[in-house]
């Protein structure tokens, strides 16, 4: 079982300034599986996953507490190179957001960056990369098109081939599918479905069937009192969290009780 | 959205127990045409069974339109699923009551005006025991009382037990009762009282499973 963690987080807080909005959180995230964070809005479920590449490191008085491993290291510990860690951690937002150039450049902007390739490693890269985010049948032909003439659902899957293509271990996903019609939605959903056989997914939904079609695991999230932090109220297999939670915070907030 | 979901599942719940009373009717119905042979009694019971059927499908059909439109989770669709197999127990015991009407039409045509007393006093006493227990599991449901729930398979031996004294009886009895098709139908009639306790026990069952999410409520008469 510990072989299978691939995420730890024990005792995790997170500060914004002085104000504690995450207490307590001690979760193990299991390698090869997808995890859903759920939760009310304004929960920290964003904030939470962001932690798992830094990328909180960007607000100003943003503090986390606790310890975060990765791989049973603490990626918190002064001589984690940042860069290494959002390669190997890499993030899909809640709108697509391509970069306004090809689609090949889109997916090679990585991978440039990280290391020197040679043209065909690149044109490699691109192929592989597109065909693990079920893009490349639909684009193959037009790679040197503009990534802003696809549809949503086509940039988001560019957006999730641009991730792949950093070769990560850990995909986050922050509502991935909250902007995309339900067509689109399906296609990242069979995606994510895939992906997990050789990545660790997390991801944060609104969507509570999503969270039950698409994870292994489900947390749940809740900030119980105005002014107190949001705390891990339940973390266990989604076939459970669904049909039988153990706790009534849990079922009130999934059965649309509340939140 | 959550208000129109509560309300068409209170519609649900309503129309289940409309369904129990109409079927629990059935049942004393039946009990009463064999004990009395009352055979226009039994021809109510028969035609009784449209509505309890009706009743049947219109709930289904209002499950699975909620399933759709709101896909249910935790409790909410523990309680959807279970009604969906409740009211096939429910629907299967009125049924019975129907076979049991047919009995007693049978024995009528071949001119059985009365039975013995000492069959009479056991199949009254198994009518009342499967009533309560049919009671008991439609008043669990209705109150959301897993422990009322859990208490009638109790019955339930006793009911199994009165069924072998019945088959006794009328082997002991097989040279005085010459008419073999008396023996078959009352025999009959005796074991889909039987079965009438059955799905009265898997109604309570799936009442303590949507209440507890424990599926060890199934496993444990196997």
């Amino acid at each position: 079982m510990k072989n299978n963690i691939k995420i730890q987080t024990r005792n995790y807080g997170f500060y914004y300034g002085n104000t504690k909005v995450l207490a307590d959180i001690d979760m193990d995230i299991l390698k090869n599986s997808t995890t859903a964070i759920i939760g009310p809005s304004g929960c920290g479920k964003s904030t939470f996953i962001r932690t798992f590449n830094r990328m909180n490191d960007l607000i100003v008085n943003a503090k986390v507490a606790g310890e975060i491993k990765i791989d049973g290291i603490d990626i918190y510990k002064d001589n984690i190179d940042v860069v290494d860690l959002r390669k190997k951690v890499g993030m899909v937002f809640q709108r697509p957001n391509p970069f306004p150039k090809t689609i090949y450049e889109n997916i090679v902007y990585g991978p440039r960056l990280h290391k020197r390739c040679t043209k065909q490693q690149l044109d490699n890269i691109v192929e592989v990369s597109l065909k693990k985010s079920a893009l490349w049948d639909e684009v193959k032909n037009k790679l040197r098109g503009s990534a802003m003439e696809l549809s949503g659902g086509q940039q988001q899957r560019l957006c999730i081939a641009r991730v792949l293509a950093v070769d990560p271990e850990i995909i986050l996903m922050d509502e991935p599918a909250s902007s995309l019609d339900p067509i689109s939605t399906q296609r990242i959903e069979d995606l994510i479905d895939e992906l997990k056989e050789n990545y660790t997914i997390i991801i944060v939904t609104h969507n509570m069937q999503q969270a039950a079609r698409v994870s292994q695991k489900t947390a749940f999230l809740l900030t119980e009192n105005i002014g107190e932090p949001a705390k891990l109220i339940e973390y266990d297999n989604t076939d459970k969290i669904f049909t039988n939670p153990s706790d009534k915070r849990t079922e009130n907030y999934i059965t649309g009780r509340f939140g | 959205m959550r208000k129109t979901f509560n309300e068409q599942l209170d519609g649900i719940i309503e129309d289940v127990i409309t369904m129990g009373s109409l079927s629990q009717q059935a049942v004393h119905n039946a009990v009463e045409a064999l004990v009395e042979m009352n055979v226009e009694l039994a021809d109510k019971t028969i035609e009784g069974d449209k509505e309890i059927d009706d009743y049947d499908i219109s709930i289904e059909e209002k499950c699975v339109i909620l399933q759709a439109e709101y896909q249910p989770v935790a409790r909410d669709l523990r309680l959807i699923h279970s009604i969906s197999i409740i009211i096939i127990h429910i629907e299967r015991i009125g049924d019975l009551s129907v076979n049991i009407a047919k009995v007693v039409k049978r024995l009528s045509k071949s001119g059985v005006e009365k039975m013995e007393i000492d069959i009479i006093e056991l199949l009254v006493e198994m009518g009342n025991l499967v009533q309560t227990e049919f009671n008991k599991a439609l008043t669990a449901f209705k109150n959301k009382d897993a422990e009322l729930a859990n208490k009638i398979d109790e019955i339930d031996d006793a009911v199994d037990d009165l069924q072998k004294t019945v088959f006794r009886k009328f082997f002991s009895k097989a040279k005085l009762f010459e008419d073999v098709r008396f023996i078959a139908n009352a025999s009959l009639a005796s074991r889909y009282l039987e079965r009438i306790g059955d799905h009265a026990v898997s109604i309570g069952e799936r009442v303590i499973y949507f209440l507890t999410g424990d599926y060890k409520v199934f496993h444990r008469s196997i």
